[in-house]
């Protein structure tokens, strides 16, 4: 009996396309959490966020690779990839969304849910997903199958652990022509820096593995240790030490320690006072017409979807246009943090926020 | 005058003489350590008292000509003035010796004064060492924002 869920390569495809919205679904919250904090204040706060985004971008340029390697072609551009905030994850999570907002404890407690570690609960199938618009737009768009279940992955590990089965069944019914991508196509890791892990090309089905280990293992931690297999702590105790406000210790976490194991480390400053007070998905129409602040949202909106057009066309066959994308990535942190700075007129007390998406 | 509406007028006067709007100034994050800063040295008096002179000719059709005469011109207001633009530029307190107090002295007010001084988007270029913008990026020109 094939107990893997990805049965045919359009699955598969259809399975990376989701991944894809979904690493790009929690880099927003993430920046505009990090731009939300006052300069000066909360400096390990900003540290571990920025640390965090960065990686998460690590794992969408992964996942692009894993879609190119298999003849797939990478679209950040279909007009449901960025959502609308509030949000479900893309990998069919119900119990709860994701917001743009600032860095508070309730969006911390979020952050934490995001990279859960898999507590490899059964799956179940996806009628919470149902009522989701862009499930049915891509299933469409790839043919999917309509006996393929909707995704309802309880963790992001677990969304990524049917992924690698899927790899595993395909490459044993396919053999190496699963892996008939262009090898000219992967982002290579010349293209990364400044964040843990590597930009690592996909061209077979160990380096399939590797890429998704590398995935698992930043956000929720390798096979439930604290640290991951290279040292590096994964996202979900990275947040947890905010959460508690002190430092892991490597050797205070001994194998066989699961996320119930507090840091016992020194203290790390939170100050959930020195943030911009910004609104929680603030959309277009917060902002008056005509103003300033509206004009700058505008144009952060535009930018941001310019460079998704960019690193787009990065993902299809031009890698070295990601080269071209980084000034980018920086000038549209100036914008942003232009826009938490200022208060919205007539909302006496709250901040502007970016907005990574213009109505209809 | 009350504090909060002597740093409406104070944010209305910076975007007057600096040539940026009160979006990008605030945009910076430092208008109200600019604010207190000057309030710390020249005192909350002079401060209203010049900004009190501001508010009577904002509306004026030429404010420019207004500005240089009224201000700029002026032998007391001349001075502080010039120090808001240099705050704002490069983030940098100026000695003024008109004002014999422990806090007035060459400086800038705080490391984000130096990173977000106007001076660098003027120029399209990031604070030297800091607000890094992306290896590589030293081989496009640089990019002045429209005005």
């Amino acid at each position: 009996m094939n107990l893997s869920r990805i049965c045919t390569l359009v699955d598969l495809k259809y399975y990376l396309a989701c991944a894809l919205q979904l690493e790009h679904a929690t880099i927003p919250p993430y920046l505009t959490a990090m731009y939300s904090l006052i300069p000066g204040t909360n400096t390990e706060v900003a540290r571990i966020l920025r640390v965090v985004a960065v990686e998460e971008m690590l794992h969408l340029a992964l996942v692009a690779n894993l879609l190119n390697a298999v003849g797939g072609e990478p679209n950040l551009l279909s007009k449901d990839f960025i959502p609308d905030y509030p949000a479900y994850l893309p990998d069919g999570e119900s119990e709860f969304q994701v917001s743009i907002e600032a860095f508070s404890p309730r969006a911390l407690d979020t952050f934490l849910r995001i990279e859960q570690p898999s507590r490899k609960h059964s799956l179940v199938e996806g009628e919470a997903a149902k009522d989701r618009p862009y499930y049915t737009n891509l299933r469409a768009l790839l043919k999917v199958d309509p006996n393929v279940p909707r995704l309802a992955f309880d963790t992001i590990g677990d969304f990524y652990e049917a992924i690698r089965e899927g790899f595993k069944y395909l490459y044993l019914t396919m053999g190496p022509a699963l892996f008939k991508g262009d090898p000219a196509r992967q982002l290579t890791p010349e293209y990364y820096y400044s964040g843990g892990g590597k930009l690592l090309p996909v061209v077979d089905l160990r380096s399939a593995f590797d890429a998704i280990q590398l995935i698992s293992d930043q956000g929720e931690g390798y096979e439930g240790h604290i640290f991951g297999h290279e040292g590096e702590l994964a996202h979900y105790y990275r947040f947890k030490q905010i959460q508690y406000g002190k430092y892991y210790m490597k050797e205070h976490c001994q194998q066989g320690h699961n996320d119930d194991h507090p840091p016992t480390g020194p203290e790390l400053d939170v100050d959930f006072n020195s943030v911009y007070p910004i609104k929680p998905n603030a959309k277009l129409r917060d902002y008056p017409e005509g103003s300033e602040l509206r004009a700058a949202a505008v144009d952060f909106a535009m930018s941001y979807n310019e460079f998704l057009g960019l690193i787009n066309k990065a993902f299809n066959g031009q890698p070295a246009l990601l080269m071209e994308s980084v000034p980018q990535m920086f000038r549209l942190k100036e914008k942003a943090q232009a826009l938490v700075r200022n208060k919205i007129p007539g909302m006496e007390n709250l901040h502007a926020a970016p907005i990574f998406k213009l109505p209809k | 005058m009350s504090g909060h509406s002597d740093f409406k007028l104070f944010l209305e006067f910076s975007a007057a003489i600096t040539g940026y709007s009160q979006f990008q100034l605030q945009g910076t994050g430092q208008a109200e350590l600019y604010f207190s800063t000057l309030i710390e040295v020249v005192g909350a008096g002079v401060v209203s008292e010049m900004l009190g002179v501001y508010r009577d000719i904002a509306s004026h059709e030429y404010l420019d000509e207004m500005l240089k005469q009224h201000i700029f011109a002026d032998a007391r207001w001349g001075p502080i003035a010039r120090n808001v633009i240099k705050l704002w530029y490069v983030g940098t307190w100026y000695q003024l010796d008109k004002f014999p107090n422990a806090v007035d002295f060459k400086r800038i007010v705080s490391p984000i004064a130096y990173t977000e001084g106007l001076l660098w988007r003027t120029i399209g270029a990031n604070p030297s060492g800091a607000k890094a913008p992306g290896y590589g990026s030293w081989a496009n020109p640089p990019t002045i924002p429209p005005t």
